[in-house]
């Protein structure tokens, strides 16, 4: 048999209650509703979707550190779902997480040096005089000199300091890193090192990412499968190269033709796959398919009837009524 | 250029922050032919918004050098009007979009009477005149319901419509020049694509000449006539949008082109500029891309290449281009 994932979540659901008032019955946001996801030791799993649709709540769901109202979340076989104070810590103690920002989530106050040597003295590291050589070699791992070890974050620049948060990440070698926009706040010139970096990383230390982005066209290549999340719910899932070549839900087909290309001379995208209209709001979400209030295939059962997923082959699926039920013809 | 709206020679921008001067701006000179759409592209610094703020005078003056041999738009000499003639431009003859909508909206005022302002004022139109034709824009901006909307303040909009609302307030006075400064950047792709189509289609209608400022080249590539690459407050590069996506010729555009995004390239092959772009406080003595361009020699460190316009009327600011044969 082989080793079981690092990650499976069933049924996985979040919920955000928002504030009663005198005039408001209060509202139950469903931030994360019904998914089911595995991620095998090794791989990168994009996840991709409007702002708002969930991916940063789903990433923080599976590493525990926010509530869930329903479903499981297995780490390497083990329900982690219920764990709390220590087994919980040292669950945790597998996971990393990688923000947008990385000004804020770094201490202005510690060296770059105290900044990677934190983590290995919180974890125990009993061998002090090996703390010194690891936070080098991990720092020129991630492509910066070492003498910038005595230096402070402010003295970086955007791309240095996101550097500087996959260092510390990625220096205790967790079993799972959740990669939350890391490279939203970053010029495209340097999303493309830092996107190098996370690959050489992955290959030297065998990572295992959840890459949370809003830009399809810049995860395509560089993740093995993605996820398409909107509202709250995966509605499609498979390898980048099956959703390139055979996107099977309307809102996927809606994204790769919204992505903007550098090639003026790729075909311009039919009209019909483009989607009018904002997001609606997830504390009040559409009955039926979430996307028919926006989708350019709807059909009348779309606006009553949620679609369930379909397996589509090759570990593709997606949940849409025209996989099913085809429209009818004239 | 005689049908140039706009038009900008040797423009430099100076901030004095803290005990430093920022060089935002250097040397910039750029024309924007009537109904030609330009986009202006560089990284985040580069001075993409202060070259178009110059352009329309939003700079705090106290703190801000603004020279320049001569700016105009649609023939009038911005340097030389007084405040009150200013007014008479800005809308009118040259409309702005900003990045961030919520600052630029009035938060007091509904989205009607912001809309309408405009056209009463500089069109002369009478309230309910204005009002008919605040709908009218809202709806053909794409907004669900806006009998409802019109009467709403911005925070009630979500980020996506308070830009369409932007927008339809640009359009409403039928400028000469829209100035578009990353509309669409904090937005999310489905929507950024709706808008952009939704602008460029106006455009095309009212024959208006339009600066789309971003710093993504990809965005550019079926919107823009021509493109005018700035890199540490320079143009380093001005040509026809076809030319430039296939034949780059500085060696900055060429790398910002393999780094941008693109969903039908293997991501094995896409190769990233090393390093980051320069501190605006240091003044290089030489090119400031040498430090990151490959193709850097001796003479690129101590000397700053003048923009040039190469044979096929393409301008280019570097000693060793590419071309055609090389790439
Ligand atoms: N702590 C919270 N309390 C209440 N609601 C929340 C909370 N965190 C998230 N939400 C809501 O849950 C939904 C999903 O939010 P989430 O941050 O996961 O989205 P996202 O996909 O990461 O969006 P973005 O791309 O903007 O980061 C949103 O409606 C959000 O407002
Ligand atoms: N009001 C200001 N005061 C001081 N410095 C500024 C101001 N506005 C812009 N700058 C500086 O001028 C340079 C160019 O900025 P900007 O034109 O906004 O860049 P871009 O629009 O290309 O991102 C940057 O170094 C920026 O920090
Ligand atoms: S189920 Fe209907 S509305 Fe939903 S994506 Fe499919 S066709 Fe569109
Ligand atoms: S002038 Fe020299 S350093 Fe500058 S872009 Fe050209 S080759 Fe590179
Ligand atoms: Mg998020
Ligand atoms: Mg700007």
């Amino acid at each position: 048999m082989s080793a079981p994932p690092i990650i499976k979540a069933m049924g996985l659901t979040v919920e955000f209650r928002g504030r009663r008032s005198l005039f408001k019955p209060e509202s139950v946001v469903q931030a994360v509703s019904n998914v089911d996801l595995t991620i095998e030791q090794g791989e990168t799993l994009a996840v991709v979707g409007e702002s708002g649709c969930g991916k940063s709540t789903l990433g923080r769901a599976l590493l525990r550190s926010t509530p869930i109202a329903h479903g499981r979340v297995e780490f390497k076989g083990r329900d982690i779902t219920r764990l709390s104070g220590r087994a919980l810590r040292d669950a945790r103690s597998q996971f990393q997480m990688i923000f947008q920002d990385p000004y804020a989530s770094l201490n202005p106050k510690m060296s770059i040096y105290e900044t990677l040597a934190e983590p290995l003295l919180v974890h125990g590291a009993t061998d002090r005089a090996s703390i010194r050589p690891q936070v080098l070699d991990m720092l020129s791992a991630a492509g910066l000199d070492p003498s910038f070890a005595e230096r402070y974050p402010h003295e970086f620049s955007g791309g240095q300091r996101q550097r500087v948060a996959i260092a510390r990440a990625a220096i205790l070698r967790p079993d799972f890193i959740v990669c939350d926009e890391p490279l939203s706040a970053l010029d495209v010139s340097l999303q493309l090192q830092i996107l190098k970096l996370f690959t050489a990383l992955k290959q030297q230390f065998s990572l295992t990412y959840l890459f949370i982005s809003h830009d399809l066209a810049r995860v395509f290549g560089f993740a093995d499968r993605i996820a398409v999340m909107y509202l709250g719910k995966i509605v499609e899932i498979g390898t980048a190269a099956d959703l390139y070549r055979a996107p099977a839900h309307p809102y996927t087909r809606a994204l790769i033709a919204a992505a903007p290309s550098p090639n003026p001379h790729r075909d311009i995208p039919p009209a019909a796959a483009t989607l009018r209209g904002d997001i609606p709001s997830p504390a009040n979400p559409p009955k039926g398919c979430r996307f028919h209030t926006r989708c350019p295939q709807v059909m009348d059962v779309c606006k009553t009837r949620e679609p369930t997923m379909s397996d589509l082959g090759n570990g593709q699926r997606a949940a849409c009524h025209l996989l099913t039920q085809p429209p009818m013809a004239g | 250029m005689s049908d140039a709206v706009l038009s900008v020679e040797g423009l430099s921008v100076d901030f004095a922050v803290g005990g430093s001067i920022i060089h935002a701006v250097r040397d910039v000179s750029l024309s924007v032919a009537q109904g030609e759409v330009l986009g202006l592209v560089g990284e985040s610094g580069s001075g993409k918004s202060v070259t178009m703020l110059s352009v329309v005078r939003l700079l705090d003056a106290r703190r801000t050098a603004i020279t320049a041999r001569a700016m105009s738009v649609d023939g009038h000499s911005i340097l030389d009007l007084r405040p009150r003639a200013l007014e008479d431009v800005r809308g009118p003859v040259v409309s702005y979009i900003f990045q961030d909508p919520l600052t630029a909206l009035n938060p007091l005022l509904t989205v009607g009477r912001q809309i309408s302002e405009g056209m009463r004022r500089h069109k002369g139109l009478s309230r309910t005149a204005a009002r008919a034709r605040a709908l009218d824009l809202l709806r053909r901006v794409g907004i669900p319901a806006p009998e409802l909307r019109i009467n709403q303040l911005p925070h009630q909009l979500s980020g996506g419509m308070r830009q369409r609302v932007m927008i339809a307030m640009a359009l409403a006075v039928e400028p000469k020049l829209l100035i578009a400064d990353e509309p669409t950047t904090a937005l999310d792709v489905t929507v950024q694509a709706e808008i952009v189509r939704l602008v460029q289609s106006i455009q095309r209608e009212q024959g208006m000449a339009m600066v789309w400022v971003t710093h993504d080249l990809a965005l550019l590539a079926r919107l823009a006539d021509r493109v005018v690459v700035m890199y540490a407050g320079r143009i380093v590069e001005d040509a026809l949008a076809e030319a430039l996506y296939d034949a780059p010729a500085h060696p900055y555009t060429a790398g910002l082109l393999a780094s941008t995004s693109r969903i039908d390239d293997p991501f094995s092959e896409q190769e990233p500029i090393p390093g980051a772009p320069p501190d605006p406080r240091v003044v290089h003595p030489g090119c400031s891309f040498a430090p990151r361009c490959s193709r850097a020699q001796a003479r690129c460190q101590g000397e700053v290449p003048a923009l040039e316009i190469k044979a096929d009327g393409r301008r280019v600011a570097c000693f060793y281009p590419l071309t055609g044969s090389q790439t």
